[in-house]
Order: C-alpha cells, then sequence, then structure tokens
C-alpha cells in the first residue's frame, strides 16, 4: 500500500522536492504517518508543530486514518491573498 | 465562480460576473503586491499553492459565504507565480441587493481566504529571497460538515 506525500513552500525546499510515496502496511493515523516521514526525511523534524494535514484536499487532524491510494499534504503555515 | 490562475487577473471579466439585476451593490477586494513589508523594500513576490486543494477550499467558501448572506452573484479569484509590484494576486467581487449585505459578506471572505487557503507566497527583496510568515490554517467545520 503506498500514500502520495505532498510538500511546499518551505518544506519542498527543506526536502529538496515537492513530494514522494511512502509506504505503509494498514490504513493508518496520520500523526503515526508523519513519524514515519520523518524517519525517512529528517529534515522535516524541526517543522513539526508548524504543520497542519491535509488528505485528499482536506484538512485532517492527526487521528484522521489514512489509506492506501490517499494523498496527503504537509501545509506549512499559509499566506495567501 | 472561483478559480485559481496563473494568468494576468481578468478585472472586465469579473466584473462581467457580477451582472445581476437584482443586485444594487457590488464590492470589489484586490489584493496587490506591495513594494515595502516590515520596512524592507520587495521588488517582486512570487506566490506558490497547492492547486487542486486550493480550489476545493475557495469553492467551500463560496458556498459558506452564500449561506450566511444573500448573495447574488460572487467570483473569488487567486493568482499564483511571479508577480511584479501593483499585480493583483487576489481579487474578490460580490453582488447584493443592497451595499451592506456586500460589504460584509466580501470582508469575511477575503478574511476567511487568509486563513484557510494553501497558498504561500515568497518575497524577493535586494537582499535575496524569503518566505513570508504565515498563519496556521483556522479551520472550522461548516455545519454540513458536522452533520455529516
Amino acid at each position: 500500500m503506498a500514500v502520495t506525500i505532498r510538500l511546499f513552500a518551505i518544506l519542498r525546499e527543506a526536502v529538496g522536492k515537492d513530494g514522494f510515496d511512502i509506504h505503509i502496511d494498514e490504513p493508518v493515523p496520520v500523526e503515526r504517518l508523519f513519524e514515519q516521514i520523518v524517519a525517512e526525511h529528517p529534515a522535516l523534524e524541526r517543522y513539526k508543530s508548524m504543520i497542519t494535514f491535509a488528505v485528499n484536499g482536506d484538512y485532517a487532524t492527526g487521528q484522521d486514518l489514512v489509506k492506501d491510494g490517499d494523498e496527503v499534504a504537509l501545509i506549512p503555515p499559509i499566506s495567501g491573498g | 465562480m472561483v478559480d485559481i490562475t496563473r494568468d494576468k487577473i481578468d478585472l472586465d471579466r469579473l466584473l462581467a460576473e457580477m451582472e445581476s439585476p437584482e443586485s444594487g451593490g457590488v464590492v470589489v477586494f484586490i489584493g496587490r503586491v506591495r513594494n515595502h513589508a516590515q520596512g524592507r523594500e520587495v521588488i517582486r513576490m512570487e506566490y506558490e499553492g497547492y492547486e487542486p486543494m486550493a480550489r476545493r477550499v475557495l469553492q467551500q467558501l463560496e458556498n459558506e459565504v452564500r449561506e450566511r448572506w444573500p448573495v447574488e452573484k460572487i467570483a473569488m479569484v487567486h493568482r499564483l507565480g511571479i508577480l511584479e509590484i501593483g499585480e493583483a494576486s487576489v481579487v474578490i467581487a460580490v453582488a447584493c441587493a443592497h451595499r451592506a449585505q456586500a460589504f460584509e459578506a466580501c470582508r469575511y471572505a477575503i478574511d476567511r481566504l487568509k486563513e484557510t487557503l494553501p497558498v504561500w507566497k515568497k518575497e524577493f527583496g535586494l537582499d535575496g529571497a524569503s518566505w513570508v510568515e504565515g498563519v496556521m490554517p483556522n479551520v472550522h467545520q461548516s455545519e454540513e460538515e458536522t452533520n455529516r
């Protein structure tokens, strides 16, 4: 099972790419998925407190479940307008 | 209507969208790139967005505004890419029967857009470029979502 991770702005620059796929064995809560992401990309660790998650284009909480085929975005503080 | 675009925002087209014989007032907010920020000179701005989600957030915001005010017409467009000083990054136009409703609805729309739209801007100054310090998205559930 795979999940697509999307990175934007400062997070995209910290990792050096705008996304990647990550393998999961079963549906997992977003916050647990994030631990797995940080293990693979330690550069993201320091941004943890400023990240909001979105799953398939909707803002999500850390408890929301992520399953095969989902797109999870790591949203740093926003500055549109 | 809502849109995320990389092209210059067409104000004439947006105003044409506001045509409505029932509307006595049209309020338009134009957000533009300013030549200074926190005492530093800004020479241009680059906007990045999570496009599919940004469209979705704008559409949800349009629905929310329509539930709260008797809006005849509403248009919200945000631009992405590199913008020069004075260019419009965001335009919101609202047409209502009465001006007070149009002012309130437009003010709410731009305030919520800034709290929820997944868009980021990078400021280019004489001494380099940096991401503008943003805000954590202020996500509140609409009644529709709560009832689902």
